[in-house]
């Protein structure tokens, strides 16, 4: 095949029943991830905005499964981000402090937006580390 | 000249957070949960987040007229208190008499000296409906009618936001047989954006998503009863995890039947779901712990307009078409019958008078 290093899966998605509610979601992930695939195109599913019984959302995280990456981040509440079993889909959540889920989305990207730094940042980081250089002269 | 340089001096929302000491991630978290709950797509919100930072803190006025405080409540007990305290932080809330320490003459003064120093700028909260009956007579503060007191501060603003279904509409104030003459905030401001937020109370997440949404882009888009899209622009019914149960038309009969114990559809027991639009299905209540239709009651849209006045509460949202439907038939059906009655009484007099000729 590709010669690539296979992604080391935790937890398998097979033989997992999939529900028709799930099916459809699954169908949807599956058409972004070909897009990224082509066209480097990101895409983010909003599970708050799915309308979904609560043994649905337990089918789709097994539907998923859990791939190699699992953070913890504490922010005003642990943000947690996990690769999924397929690589390119991550499932992202956001607590609050009181351990309540501020959002909660499916991302089909390279590497999580949340995760990278952005331009206005590295400008600050850029003239930071420029003073203190200059400073430590 | 000098309140222009006040208003540029004031910090951006970057730099109020910045000085809370609230990181980048943190703030992207917040945007995260802010650009999920108005529907936008989460990769939308490093942008967000960007034009949020550099928008300057607002001042906000917040006037409750003919109202019962369940929106104040609503927003200030809110169960997610990081979203809710840091928009709270972040906004100069310089003017609510419920809220405030100040009362009486203090109290409008704050108020004033807050429209002067922000005129054109700040963002006008109105809670409960206003009574135009006896020119407003029904609600009268410091000596002027809630009308006057609204029409004054929505001069200098630069947007309102009606809080709650008395605010759009009226609400229960605006009830049959309506005493008050209650009406919306849009009913009587023609000349400046008005936003609804309308619900009984409205959830809070929604409050302070429009809020948020108009610091970073302005008015948002609105649907025709000037509810925002990004939280209105579906139906509960449309959304609805009992939805499948409609299409294949398993119904619960009663609250205590089979199929109430199943999750099926609760239309036939009177909910508003498929002529409500509002969020309660994909947002929830109390921090996404669950909605009405969660907890086996049916939606009573509560965030249409006049939905006091749209029959029971537990009948099919038909129901009242039907007897709208039926009352006509039967009207039309007696129409039918004093006709024919008229008709063969004027054939008698017709025979009558042609014989008396004869």
């Amino acid at each position: 095949m590709s010669g690539a290093i296979p992604l080391k899966v935790k937890s398998s998605p097979k033989g997992v029943t999939i529900g028709g509610g799930v099916k459809a979601i699954g169908f949807e992930i599956l058409s972004y991830l070909e897009r990224f695939l082509e066209s480097g195109e990101s895409a983010a599913i909003d599970m708050r905005g799915l309308p979904m019984a609560p043994n649905e959302y337990t089918e789709l995280l097994e539907m998923l499964g859990q791939g190699e990456l699992d953070l913890s981040l504490e922010m005003a509440g642990t943000t947690r981000i996990r690769e999924t079993a397929f690589s390119g889909v991550w499932w992202i959540q956001h607590k609050g402090p009181d351990d309540r889920i501020q959002s909660e989305y499916i991302e089909i990207n390279r590497i999580p937006e949340f995760l990278c730094a952005q331009t206005d940042q590295i400008e600050d980081a850029v003239r930071e580390l420029s003073d203190r250089l200059r400073g430590a002269l | 000249m000098s309140k222009l340089k006040q208003r540029k001096d004031r910090p951006t929302i970057g730099q109020v957070m910045d000085e809370a000491g609230v990181g980048r991630r943190q703030f992207m978290k917040y945007c995260a949960g802010m650009t999920a709950l108005m529907a936008m797509p989460p990769m939308a919100t490093t942008a967000f987040a960007k034009q949020l930072r550099a928008a300057r803190r607002p001042s906000v006025i917040y006037m409750p007229f003919q109202e019962c405080t369940g929106c104040l409540e609503s927003l200030t007990r809110s169960f997610a208190p990081s979203l809710e305290s840091l928009i709270f932080d972040t906004i100069s809330l310089d003017y609510n008499h419920t809220l405030q320490a100040a009362a009486g003459h203090a109290a409008e003064e704050a108020r004033l000296e807050a429209m002067e120093e922000n005129w054109g700028e700040y963002i006008l909260i109105v809670d409960g409906s206003i009574p135009t009956k006896l020119n407003g007579m029904y609600g009268v503060s410091e000596s002027h009618t809630f009308m006057e007191q609204l029409e004054q501060t929505a001069e200098g603003a630069a947007a309102i936001v009606a809080v709650g279904v008395c605010a759009a509409y009226g609400g229960v104030g605006a009830a049959y047989p309506n005493p008050t003459g209650a009406v919306g905030v849009a009913d009587l401001i023609k000349n400046k954006p008005v936003i609804n937020v309308p619900g009984c109370p409205p959830i809070p997440e929604v409050m302070t998503g429009t809020l948020v949404s108009f610091l970073a882009n302005g008015v948002p888009d609105l649907d025709a009863h000037l509810r925002p899209r990004a939280f209105f622009g579906n139906t509960i019914h449309d959304r609805c995890y009992r939805r499948r149960f409609y299409d294949r038309g398993l119904f619960a009969k009663s609250f205590d039947d089979e199929g109430a114990r199943n999750g099926w559809c609760l239309y036939e027991l009177g909910c508003r779901g498929p002529t409500t639009y509002n969020a309660c299905a994909t947002i929830k209540w109390n921090g996404g712990a669950g909605w009405p239709v969660e907890s086996g009651h049916g939606c009573i849209g509560c965030s249409e307009p006049g939905f006091w006045d749209q029959g029971g509460f537990y009948e099919p949202v038909t129901a009242k078409l039907f007897t709208e439907r039926g009352e006509s038939i039967a009207a039309a059906a007696a129409g039918v019958a004093v006709g024919a009655a008229a008709g063969l009484a004027s054939k008698a007099r017709k025979k009558k008078l042609a014989s008396e000729t004869e």
